[in-house]
């Protein structure tokens, strides 16, 4: 609903009933006909890319693959820090995927666990401003949906993006890696309540299960509970799931204006759960062309767009291609260096033989991520779209935060990530495209404090080096 | 399914760098797998003492972290020696597994109510513990939905409800609208199925938490038949049914529950029920893990095996194999690991037996033709020597379809000998040019040996790296393969020593034999037992010793001696 532009009678009048050519007044702030519009609810996105970019396609600016965001940048919805370091993740400064990956928008060092899986060392910012901003649960069918298009999944990093504070999957469902699988567990068989269900006296019955669940997980984790505190988060993350579940079922958003159900994807016919192999296994890297990934990545975005908008979730992260993935990208890939491209590579592997002296080795890594920064690019267009607005008139590309980031920047190292921001009411610094070093623990502290009023996030024994404050508006 | 024809070894699409053709390809893959100098190994948390006549003292306090790292004694003459066995401390409250839902419920409703329900329940992938350890279980959303759709499910496939109510509550009458006045005849059925549910008895508490349902059915006139499926839908989500409570000192229903679902994967039965509810179960212990290890222990075998073998993993690993057929794999290996078990086999036959049970599917690829046989034996095509040759733990081991030896190397040095593990490899040890040293064509074990030759890469790899080397025959296909360049002789030089061997049965007969096998066994024996990963180094010792005394080493002897240990009757 959008509201109109008001001036109540009273500041009509003090003004003389002149409101031509005068100075802005804070009584013309926009006003509802019903109030003041609340800043809207505490909401954060993530679009994350797995692989990074190299620092020689950074360093070509608006003429390189970086130069899919310059329309946002202009339009100052989005600011891009390119040299952002995420080294304290551990592993020194090249990491790689295992160390950064859980490092990324949490800010805590991680530990490698055996067969290269990670212990992430806290909480990710979605997780921490969740539990913060909302104390009683957010009040969403859903809490935090973590999807992504990606065929490897031999590492728990490459599917788990999203970190609770139990070190654990902070994400409502495990590795939604498919767009139907999505569709179906948000808008399709998850949601089974109808307005006949409220009427039906045996359907209101099966309520009643619920209602002996919910105070039934309570005496474990009331403030009588004797159980230690570990054993109380896990029962209190199991009542957070059943009120989800009665909320989804019995509590039915309402949709917004506008707002149309999506409806069930068709998308291209892929193995999305395979897991594409090893480094050196090039008969299991999952060939795909770069048009079907595209497609499906698109579906996916706009399905998660479409959950935001109504609602259904205010905290989600979708992924192009995994941390560490193993995609052997095969058929056309222009860009605007080479309209008429055709890959047959794989871009992880591409990386491991890194060279900016060998032109083949950085041909693909140029195509590839022209081809990860134009979807990524175009799903923040869709975000920026005014067919939704939010009560106080802005897009879901304002009001939400909106973080941008890899795992890794040139070749698994992690001195030199790219970083951006979009949104977060008006609170970030937006159109800024820098190079300036900073570390990633510090602009997360930053927003964290600014935006949440967080104490901290992640973890700041190691000292702060530069000033991510500049990242604030 | 007839085995596919060998394939040579390596081979590299000349496509995938263009015109630098296929020398170049393979260095490139080789320096994916290559470390820097100066790898230590990762150790962390307290230390299980060696427990090796041979080994230094390096054991840790209970619960405490060491100032140094593990203590290795590398073996003499060709016998390989012990290591420190690391656990990170780790214990939370434990849910029930899927199949542990599964059998509880059968318990309750009878085994035609389960009859496809575990389908409705998603495993959620695991990385390190055991399925049915509360620090390793996850919760998502799906998962908890899935409680209640399998709920759902359960009731729905009732068969015989009229016995269940002369089992819980004789006075019910299905078709009757429930009213006020049925509520006792309700309350009974509450308090004798909450019982059986909860595994404990139960009070009128137990039936006030359920008074939501009662009111609801009777608001909604539903008969007795529907409220009855609606008390049990409740049951089967609820907590006291769910997880498993333990206090400091698990009183003798937590005992119960404990021991049973260690033993049987399941509930406790009407014995082990009685004993507890007599207030007998402590002093009678001995008695009733007897009692129950002479019964078949399938069930405890199988959910073991399962994580213990990784065998989870084998589906997600070979994208050419029929996903039926390798869950086929899969539940052979598992079911041969509970013929082990229930044969009372020393745990070395693990690594050495000369027979699989069978299905269809399994019994073709071994075969090399289709078959119906339950049990098979080598043949001239498939010649295995225990489940590391089996195709699901093969395919579950390997990160290649040829054979990874560094997926498999630490596959035996992690999993089965619990070595220390080495850290991540630093990237930018990916470019080491190692081409030099290879032969033509090398094989994964030529590019293995370089690794360990080479002074920038050894310190990490030579930790783990030659245990594979007995397996090179084996593909992580799950194939046999005769191409004359794949050496699986010794000897190999390990931490725990140099091992001497001639070929892959010889390779599997020492490991089985070897006692870091034994410990590193009992180590995850402990952890399963317990559900959690603390105990005192001086436990494994204790287990092993007297599984000795009472014959050999097997899964019922140290089970019993877990089982009568004073940390098994504590939280």
């Amino acid at each position: 609903m959008k509201y109109r532009h008001v001036l109540d009678r009273r500041t009509m009048l003090k003004a003389g009933g002149i409101a031509i050519g005068l100075p802005f007044l804070d009584c013309m702030l926009e006003k509802s006909a019903f109030g003041a519009p609340a800043d809207p609810p505490a909401s954060i996105v993530s679009l994350m890319n797995g692989l990074g970019t190299p620092t020689i396609l950074v360093a070509r600016g608006n003429t390189g693959p970086l130069g899919a965001y310059k329309p946002l940048i202009d339009a100052n919805k989005l600011s891009l820090y390119t040299n952002t370091s995420i080294e304290a993740a551990g592993g020194g400064a090249n990491g790689q995927h295992h160390y950064g990956q859980p490092y990324l928008f949490a800010g805590y060092p991680t530990t490698i666990a055996g067969g290269l899986n990670a212990i992430p060392g806290g909480p990710t910012l979605h997780y921490v401003v969740m539990k913060q901003q909302y104390p009683a649960g957010v009040p969403t069918p859903f809490k935090i949906i973590d999807v992504g298009i990606g065929f490897r999944r031999g590492k728990n990093w490459m599917y788990k993006r999203i970190w609770n504070d139990q070190k654990q999957n902070a994400a409502d469902f495990e590795d939604l890696a498919s767009p139907l699988d999505m569709f179906d567990k948000i808008f399709g068989t998850m949601m089974a309540a109808t307005p006949m269900m409220q009427a039906d006296p045996k359907a209101r019955a099966a309520k009643s299960i619920l209602d002996c669940l919910i105070p039934a997980y309570q005496k474990f984790t009331g403030a009588g509970s004797n159980l230690p505190p570990g054993d109380i988060t896990i029962l209190q993350n199991h009542l957070d799931r059943i009120r989800q579940l009665e909320q989804q079922v019995y509590g039915m958003p309402t949709l917004p204006g506008k707002v149309a159900p999506p409806m069930r994807p068709n998308p291209p016919n892929l193995k999305y759960m395979v897991n594409g192999g090893a480094c050196g296994d090039v008969a299991n890297w999952y060939v795909v062309s770069p048009a079907d990934f595209s497609t499906a990545y698109q579906i996916m975005a706009d399905l998660l767009i479409a959950g935001l908008e109504m609602d259904y979730f205010r905290f989600g992260n979708l992924c192009f291609d995994y941390p560490g993935g193993q995609t052997m990208f095969t058929g056309p890939l222009p860009s605007p260096d080479d309209p008429n491209y055709m890959i047959k590579a794989n871009p992880h592997a591409n990386y491991h033989a890194w060279n900016p002296a060998d032109a083949n080795v950085v041909k693909i890594a140029t195509q590839h991520n022209f081809f990860v920064h134009k979807n990524i690019a175009q799903v923040l267009t869709k975000m920026g779209s005014t067919n939704f607005l939010g009560p106080n008139g802005k897009t879901l590309l304002d009001n939400a935060l909106i973080m941008l980031g890899s795992e890794v920047g040139t070749n698994h190292d992690l001195t030199s990530t790219i970083h951006g921001f979009a949104g977060g009411n008006g609170k970030l610094k937006m159109g800024v495209n820098s190079n300036a070093p900073m570390l990633a623990t510090e602009m997360y502290n930053a927003i964290g404090k600014t935006l949440y009023g967080l104490p901290k996030v992640g973890d700041t024994t190691i000292g702060y080096k530069s000033d991510a404050t500049s990242i604030l508006a | 399914m007839i085995p596919k024809p060998l394939q040579p070894e390596s081979t590299f699409p000349a496509s995938f760098f263009g015109s630098a053709g296929r020398r170049r390809a393979k260095l490139v893959w080789l320096g994916l797998l290559l470390l820097l100098v100066n790898c230590s190994a990762n150790v962390g948390g307290h230390t299980a003492g060696s427990g090796s006549a041979a080994a230094g003292s390096g054991s840790a306090g209970n619960g405490g972290v060491t100032g140094s790292g593990p203590t290795i004694t590398p073996g003499m003459n060709g016998v390989l020696g012990t290591a420190d066995i690391v656990n990170p401390p780790a214990k939370a409250i434990s849910r029930l597994t899927n199949a542990q839902i599964i059998h509880s419920a059968a318990a309750l409703l009878g085994n035609a109510a389960v009859v496809g329900a575990e389908a409705l329940l998603p495993e959620q992938q695991l990385q390190g513990g055991f399925r049915n350890s509360g620090f390793a279980q996850e919760l998502p959303l799906d998962l908890v939905k899935a409680f209640d759709d399998a709920a759902a499910f359960m009731v729905a496939h009732v068969t015989d409800w009229p016995s269940l109510y002369q089992r819980y509550a004789p006075c019910i009458v299905g078709t009757q609208v429930v009213t006020t006045a049925q509520q006792a005849c309700m309350a009974t059925f509450i308090l004798n199925f909450g019982e059986s549910a909860f595994r404990r008895p139960t009070t009128m508490q137990d039936v006030a938490a359920f008074q939501p349902v009662l009111d609801a059915s009777i608001a909604a006139a539903l008969t007795s038949d529907q409220t009855v499926q609606l008390l049990v839908q409740t049951f089967l989500q609820f907590p006291d049914f769910l997880y498993l409570f333990q206090d400091a000192t698990l009183n003798d229903f937590q005992l119960a529950s404990r021991l049973s679902y260690f033993v049987t994967d399941g509930p406790p039965d009407a014995v082990l029920y009685a004993a507890a509810k007599s207030g007998s179960l402590h002093s009678g212990l001995a008695m009733q893990v007897d009692r129950l290890l002479a019964m078949d222990m399938g069930a405890f075998a199988r959910s073991f095996s399962y994580d213990y073998l990784e065998l989870g993993v084998a589906p997600t690993r070979d994208s050419t194999t029929p996903p039926a057929t390798v869950q086929a794999f899969v539940s052979s290996a598992a079911d041969t690991f509970a013929a082990l078990v229930n044969q009372n086999k020393p745990v070395s036959s693990i690594i050495t037996t000369d027979t699989y049970v069978a299905n269809p599917p399994t019994a073709a690829w071994i075969n090399g033709q289709p078959s119906t046989a339950t049990t098979v034996k080598a043949t001239s095509t498939y010649p295995f020597v225990g489940l590391l040759t089996h195709p699901a733990t093969l395919m579950a081991m390997s990160t290649t379809l040829l054979g990874s030896t560094v997926s498999r190397g630490q596959y035996v040095a992690y999993q089965l000998l619990c070595l220390p593990q080495t850290p991540a490899p630093p990237a930018g040890a990916q470019q080491t040019d190692l081409s030099s040293v290879l032969p033509a064509n090398p094989t994964e074990r030529d590019e293995a040996v370089a690794r360990a030759n080479d002074s920038r890469c050894k310190t990490c790899h030579a930790q783990f790296e030659a245990y594979s080397f007995g397996l090179n025959k084996w593909g992580g296909d799950g194939v046999f393969k005769t191409d004359p360049r794949l050496v699986d002789n010794g000897p190999i030089m390990t931490t725990l020593g140099t091992m001497a061997f001639a070929g892959y049965a010889d390779f599997l007969q020492q490991l089985g034999n070897a006692t870091q096998f034994e410990r590193c066994l009992g180590d995850r024996l402990i952890r399963y037992g317990l559900q959690h990963t603390e105990y005192p180094p001086d436990l494994l010792k204790t287990i092993l010793d007297q599984s000795n005394g009472a014959g050999g080493v097997t899964f019922r002897a140290m089970i019993r001696s877990l089982v009568l240990q004073t940390i098994f009757t504590t939280r």
